[in-house]
């Protein structure tokens, strides 16, 4: 009889450190990143998230008919709350809640990655929130 | 309704509920467009023009979530937060550490309350109200000929005007008919005496404007209920045409069609070709008045 294979748990490699390749830190961090907001998902209530790096982005939408909409507005939220907050000199911004008529929007940026996270209105994003930072 | 009124209304609202909750710092509102109707210091700071525009192009991107509702800023110095009532978006600069809560409950109570009032007190939409002054004209006009075939193209003022003076000559032979059946009382008054002007709906819709090269500049869009409510209430199948009057008086005559935009539909606007903008001195976000252009004014 054949034994079920194991799933084997998500592992991050840690490589040396070079002048040349991205920090090692930092891609721990991505690695991090996509982990939580892959537990994140897997509640109730969320549609799913886009998280957009300098070089790469990961998108996971229940609805792929919707992610170039989503993705738009996710980059069109940040910029535009940078924006206003340069100009009323809010400092750093530690996140933004976008409500629709439809859903919701918790957008904030962990390093150089954007991340936005989408979900219906009655999740409470505070808890969203607290398991990313 | 009144941009003026409005503005101050507004103004002082802001006003009122900043000293209510000394934790907003500033404040203003804005269109969907992105005009800024108010704020609190009178004046249009570039801070705020410039965050304005930031914000409508969010809105417009937003409609990928079924339009913007509210959205809070959370920075370390202090939170921005947004929030839609009816078709403005009140823009609100707080403390830090401000009480949330209380600032939505009052500025959700108080802003929309107020825009309910003005809009009952400036612009009753059921009840009828007159398009222009119909002060009767006592001289004839200087032009004998009674009926003047009508151009479906754009008019402006002065030739409505000379328009309105034929008609009103005009009219003295068809209301002698029932005046003598009134002397009859046997007779049963069933002629039907020309629809009043007092009795034609109008509304205050916000200019929109809009342009391309198949747009022709003497046919504007409106809301299709807007059109069918009309058309019900004057006993028409459709409305062909409408009258826009601006608030500095200018007026036009174009042909009316609906809104091919399902995203603007039931916003209270009126897309003006941008030509037809110029002619009539109106920018994007501005009210103006319409009404629909019944048979007997169309010639």
């Amino acid at each position: 009889m054949k034994m079920p294979l194991k799933k084997k748990p998500l592992q991050v490699e840690v490589e040396e450190q070079v002048d040349w390749a991205p920090k090692v830190e930092e891609k721990r961090e991505i690695a991090d990143l996509r982990a939580a907001c892959e537990r994140i998902k897997s509640r109730e209530g969320i549609i799913g998230y886009i998280i957009r790096g300098p070089t790469s982005a990961s998108v996971d939408i229940k609805d792929p008919s919707k992610i170039i909409d989503y993705a738009a507005l996710s980059a069109e939220a940040i910029e535009s709350c940078e924006s206003v907050s340069n100009t009323f000199d809010l400092g750093k911004i530690s996140n933004i809640v976008l409500e629709g008529k439809n859903l919701k929007i918790l957008s904030l940026t962990k390093g150089e990655q954007q991340l936005s996270i989408f979900m219906e209105k009655n999740v409470d994003h505070s808890n969203v929130y607290r398991e990313i930072e | 309704m009144n941009e003026e009124i409005l503005s101050l209304a507004l103004r002082n609202a802001l006003i009122e509920i900043k000293n209510a909750l000394p934790d907003i710092n500033w404040s203003f509102i804005l269109t969907n467009d992105g005009t800024v109707i108010t704020t609190e210091e009178n004046t249009v700071d570039p801070n705020i023009a410039k965050a304005s525009s930031s914000f409508q192009s969010l809105a417009e991107k937003a409609g990928a979530i079924g339009g913007l509702d509210n959205m809070l800023i959370t920075g370390e110095k202090g939170k921005v937060y947004v929030s839609s009532i009816n078709d403005l978006y009140l823009v609100a600069g707080l403390a830090k550490n401000a009480d949330l809560v209380y600032f939505r409950t009052i500025t959700g109570a108080v802003l929309p309350t107020l825009l309910k009032v003005l809009d009952s007190v400036t612009s009753p939409t059921l009840t009828p109200t007159p398009f222009k002054p119909t002060t009767p004209i006592p001289y004839p006009p200087a032009k004998p000929t009674l009926a003047r075939p009508v151009p479906s193209e754009l008019r402006i003022e002065e030739e409505e005007e000379e328009k309105a003076t034929e008609e009103e000559y005009a009219q003295p032979e068809e209301t002698e008919e029932p005046e003598t059946e009134k002397l009859e009382p046997s007779k049963p008054q069933r002629i039907e005496a020309p629809r009043p002007l007092e009795n034609v709906p109008s509304q205050q819709l916000i200019v929109d404007r809009f342009s391309g090269f198949m747009v022709k500049a003497d046919t504007v869009q409106l809301d299709a209920d807007i059109l069918k409510r009309w058309g019900a209430l004057l006993d028409l199948k459709e409305i062909g045409e409408v009258d826009i009057e601006t608030f500095s008086g200018k007026t036009a005559r174009c042909k009316a069609k609906l809104i091919n935009d399902s995203k603007l539909e039931g916003r209270g606007l009126i897309r003006i070709p941008e030509k037809t903008c110029q002619l009539l001195d109106v920018r994007r976000g501005e009210l103006v008045r319409v009404k629909p252009v019944t048979p007997d004014e169309s010639g």
